[in-house]
């Protein structure tokens, strides 16, 4: 639980957690990926407080955030982690059910990365969800202090 | 005589001798007749022509008044005649002496050397006369001369002494005509008196009478005419007459005359200088013309052609006047005329015919004067009748009987009672009768009171009863005369049944604007410069609750105290200073019992004809209903203004929420439909092989579901959307929207046989992505619905009218039932099974939407299998729309 993994996923839903993780295994990341249930949570690992304060240093190479959290909403965590110097640059790909137009803009004038709805479809969820964790936890080169790819 | 004569020269002589004898002889024939003037002029002539002497002279004695007649003659030279007087009366002493005495010559009186004379005396010792001839010949006398001399001598001695004969004879005659005329006239002197006796009467009957006919009122002319008439007869003239003076004092007119050549009666005049008689019988007395009182002394003329004070006019020498007699007629202020008689022949007026004269001019003076009296009696009655005839006021004079004794015209009219009948009658007949009493007492008290004029007005309105029993209201003015021995009272009475009625409707007028006033919902008021009350209404009696009665008179600050507190005071003081000022929202007490309330006052100042501020009107109104219904007002609405304001926050509370049902849609309607998805994925990947076929349709099932679900929710969050959007307004070029959409639905088409009929299609007004969507969703429809058709017909076109464009798709497709046309463009509806065409039934209701958000209209037509035609219009103007 203290280990730094590479992906952060903030899903309050299991069996959405589920899903992503099936899906993600199959790019070989699921060992990569901590899991957190709420934007708290999610807020807590990143600064290494709460729970994580015995984390080991740096930050994951993406986070792939909800919006719909239980406490702290997924675009309140979007505004703190772009709101901060330190965490900025920590790449955030927004993973939704929300077709709204309005998440959509909120998202991308708070400096999210990438914004993803999921399809209802599984083959398209699993299609989408392996392409993310592929680019932003394998491809992309994340900012210094992320956890790098080892191979 | 010559020395030396030839017997020629001696018978020449004799027949010059006998032809002198036979004129001398002549001569006593010629002087039958004559004067002894001509006799003694004709003889010296006779003596001339025949002795040629240088002088001769004549003396004939026996004029009748014994003075002798002289003639004289110079041969050749007149102007020693006189000389040859001289000499005559010279020798005269010698004519009862010897002829030898006679001086043989005497000096020439005219020039130098002698005259030699011949003297002849006439009758008996020169009794009848003498005749001498003087010559400067110096054989002067001659025989011959001697003989002719004293032939000539005794021709006219017997001349001389047959006519003293026949004056002798004629004497003795005229004594014995004396004698008997003497006898006559004794006779005719007792007749004469007896006449004169009876002329005098005649000339007494004769003024009596005229006196008569003048007393007995003649016309004044007339008895002019009479006058001179009685004038001319009674005196004996030829001429009488009347002239009067005329204003301008010059000229004197002859009104009435006799014997006076035709014409001239009535318009002649005469000078009234002095240089006539008439004039000066006026002019010389002056101080008679003054007084004209008197007829003054008369001017009596004997003889006008020998009368020296005055040369009498043309008119009296033209008739041949001689003598006349004037008289003044004495007039008022001034003489009226003369008065004359006059006669061609030598007259002396006695001094009865001046009397009578006179005594004509005194008659005719009266009957003058008694018609100027007249006239100005008339002419004063006249313009006292004038005056009360025409006078506006009725007059009415009453005696002591109370009788009606003067009634004018407007009496007349305004009693409806003729005069003739009203007067003698007592004037109670227009009195009615309960007023009678009154009246007589009233007349009594007013005669007692020895007051010459009263105004019959302190008995009040009198009522006065017009002849036709209408009574009818006047005002009186009595007045007291004393006249023909008794007291008259002149009623002066005017008829103010007009002004009654004037004044009847001032105060009705002024009730009726009084009651108007009243009447008035809003207070009037009016108030002097001390702001004291001087008007209240009963609309202020109302709104302030103080009473009239109490508020008239009182200054307004002490009769509403609340006026100074709350600064109402500074109104009243502003119409003072002749502004007007409205007083609005002005809080008011009611002094008895505290009520509060609002009013409103329109100040003004109230000006005098002088245009100065003497006070200050003000019109108030009693706002306090208005206000509180104002207040009202102004309380709902600022309950409304919350109602609103809730009723937004609570739409904008539903849209909210409506935004996040549909953000819960799609989450959380999507998140089940992904798991089941996702799951029924992973078990088809695990467990394929586990599972027999129908568990393997079963889960394809599952999973198409579920895709379709996760559709259904995007189509309607999308839908959900289309609602909301913002909406743009741009030109659209519809024809370039089908372009596209074909353009985009080709792969649709890719295998299909399509015949396009598209239209050229005018520009709109509109969002260019909804519009297109509508575009995507017919065309789409129309290329699905005409999929069973081996040749497709798929036509769009437009109209247009004034209002709107209309657009169409037609197909020739499988149409529907018009049955359900309703249903078409509902959402979810669909026409069609699942397995027969494809669809969720979104797209119309989005075309609808749209469209309505346009401000247009959709429909649609179609056949069971006979094709369907989807209309949508869209209005020219950009305006509706949401």
């Amino acid at each position: 639980m203290l280990e730094l993994k590479r992906v952060l996923l903030v899903e309050d839903n299991p069996h959405d957690v589920e899903l992503t993780l099936t899906a993600l295994a199959e790019s070989h990341l699921a060992n990569e990926v901590v899991v957190v249930r709420d934007g708290e949570e999610a807020l807590d690992y990143l600064y290494r407080r709460g729970a994580y304060r015995m984390r080991a240093e740096g930050n994951p190479a993406v986070v792939l955030l909800d919006l719909k959290l239980p406490k702290v909403d997924g675009l309140e965590v979007l505004a703190q982690l772009k709101a901060d110097p330190q965490i900025k640059a920590v790449p955030v790909v927004i993973l939704t059910s929300s077709r709204e137009e309005r998440d959509l803009v909120q998202s991308y004038n708070l400096g999210v990365n990438a914004y993803v709805v999921k399809p209802v479809d599984f083959h398209e969820f699993v299609e989408s969800v392996k392409e993310i964790g592929l680019f932003w936890a394998v491809i992309n080169q994340p900012p210094p202090g992320s956890i790098a790819h080892t191979g | 005589m010559a020395a030396t004569e030839t017997p020629s020269d001696e018978i020449s002589r004799l027949r010059r001798c006998v032809r002198d004898l036979v004129a001398l002889s002549a001569l006593p024939a010629v002087w039958v007749g004559r004067e002894l003037r001509d006799i003694a002029g004709s003889l010296a002539d006779a003596l001339l022509s025949t002795l040629r002497p240088d002088i001769v002279y004549v003396r004939l004695n026996g004029s009748p008044d014994g003075s002798p007649l002289e003639a004289a003659r110079a041969y050749r030279r007149p102007e020693i005649a006189e000389q040859a007087v001289e000499i005559g009366r010279a020798l005269a002493p010698w004519l009862t002496r010897d002829e030898s005495s006679l001086p043989p010559a005497i000096p020439n009186p005219a020039g130098s050397g002698t005259v030699r004379l011949a003297i002849s005396a006439i009758g008996h010792e020169g009794e009848c006369g003498m005749v001498v001839a003087g010559s400067r010949q110096t054989d002067f006398p001659t025989e011959m001369d001697r003989l002719l001399l004293g032939v000539a001598a005794n021709q006219a001695a017997a001349s001389l002494q047959e006519r003293r004969l026949l004056t002798a004879l004629r004497e003795a005659d005229q004594l014995k005509d004396d004698l008997l005329a003497r006898e006559q006239a004794a006779r005719a002197e007792t007749e004469a008196a007896e006449e004169a006796l009876r002329a005098r009467e005649r000339q007494q009957a004769a003024v009596a009478e005229l006196g008569r006919r003048a007393l007995a009122g003649a016309d004044l002319f007339t008895l002019m005419d009479e006058a001179v008439a009685l004038i001319a007869r009674t005196l004996a003239v030829e001429y009488a007459k009347v002239l009067e003076l005329l204003p301008d004092g010059k000229e004197l007119f002859l009104r009435a005359g006799v014997g006076w050549k035709e014409g001239l009666v009535g318009h002649a005049t005469v000078g009234a200088g002095t240089d006539s008689q008439a004039g000066y019988t006026i002019l010389a007395r002056p101080p008679m013309i003054a007084a004209g009182l008197r007829s003054g002394e008369p001017v009596i003329v004997e003889d006008l052609r020998i009368e020296t004070r005055f040369s009498g006019p043309p008119l009296l020498h033209e008739h041949g006047v001689v003598s006349g007699m004037s008289v003044v007629i004495p007039g008022y202020e001034r003489p009226y005329g003369v008065l004359g008689a006059h006669t061609t022949r030598r007259r002396t007026f006695t001094e009865d015919d001046v009397h009578f004269l006179q005594a004509v001019a005194s008659i005719l003076a009266m009957a003058v004067e008694r018609k100027r009296a007249e006239e100005a009696l008339r002419a004063s009655e006249a313009r006292l009748a004038g005056i009360i005839g025409s006078a506006m006021d009725a007059i009415i004079t009453i005696d002591e009987e109370q009788r009606i004794v003067v009634f004018n015209t407007a009496a007349e009219q305004m009693l409806r009672c003729p005069a003739a009948k009203a007067l003698g009658q007592p004037v109670d007949q227009f009195i009615p009768g309960e007023y009678r009493k009154r009246h007589a007492e009233h007349v009594r008290r007013f005669r007692e009171s020895g007051l010459t004029r009263r105004s019959m007005e302190s008995l009040g309105t009198l009522i006065a009863l017009r002849a036709d029993g209408e009574e009818f209201p006047i005002e009186a003015t009595i007045s007291q005369v004393e006249a023909v021995g008794q007291t008259l009272c002149i009623a002066i009475i005017r008829d103010v049944t007009e002004r009654t009625r004037v004044e009847e409707e001032i105060r009705r007028a002024k009730e009726f604007s009084e009651r108007l006033i009243d009447s008035s919902v809003d207070g009037i008021l009016a108030f002097d410069r001390e702001c004291r009350y001087t008007a209240w209404n009963s609309g202020m009696e109302r709104i302030s609750g103080v009473s009239k009665k109490e508020a008239l008179g009182k200054c307004a600050f002490d009769l509403l105290p609340f006026l100074k507190q709350t600064g109402a005071d500074r109104f009243f003081l502003e119409a003072l200073a002749g502004k007007s000022v409205v007083a609005r929202d002005q809080p008011y007490v009611v002094p008895e019992t505290g009520r509060q309330g609002f009013f409103e006052g329109h100040y003004s100042p109230l000006l005098n004809e002088k245009g100065e501020t003497v006070g200050g009107l003000a019109i108030v109104r009693d706002i306090t209903q208005r206000k509180r219904a104002e207040e009202e007002i102004q309380q709902l609405n600022v309950t409304l203004e919350r109602r609103v304001q809730e009723r937004t926050a609570q739409l904008e509370e539903a849209n909210r929420e409506l935004e996040s049902f549909s953000y819960s849609v799609s989450h959380d309607l999507r998140a089940p439909l992904r798991h089941i998805s996702g799951f029924a994925g992973l078990l088809q990947k695990r467990a394929v092989s586990a599972l027999d076929e129908t568990g393997q349709r079963y889960l394809s099932t599952i999973l198409e579901a579920t895709r379709q679900a996760g559709d259904l929710v995007d189509e309607l969050l999308s839908f959900s959307r289309m609602g909301r959007a913002e909406m743009s307004r741009t030109a659209v070029d519809m024809n370039e929207l089908v372009a596209e959409v074909r353009q985009e639905m080709a792969p649709e088409a890719a295998r299909r046989v399509i015949v396009w009929r598209i239209d050229a299609l005018p520009n709109v007004q509109g969002d260019p992505p909804l519009l297109r969507l509508v575009w995507r969703n017919l065309i789409a429809n129309a290329i699905k619905y005409t999929r069973t058709r081996s040749e497709a017909e798929i036509e769009i076109g437009s109209t247009s009218n004034e209002r709107e464009t209309l657009f169409f798709v037609r197909d020739n497709g499988v149409g529907f039932d018009m049955r359900y046309v309703d249903k078409l463009f509902g959402v979810f509806q669909r026409l069609h099974g699942e397995q027969e065409f494809e669809g969720i039934g979104i797209g119309l209701a989005n075309v609808r939407r749209i469209i309505h958000r346009h401000g247009g209209r959709t429909w649609a037509e179609g056949i069971v299998d006979g094709g369907a035609t989807f209309y949508f219009s869209l209005p020219l103007s950009a305006e509706g729309g949401t």
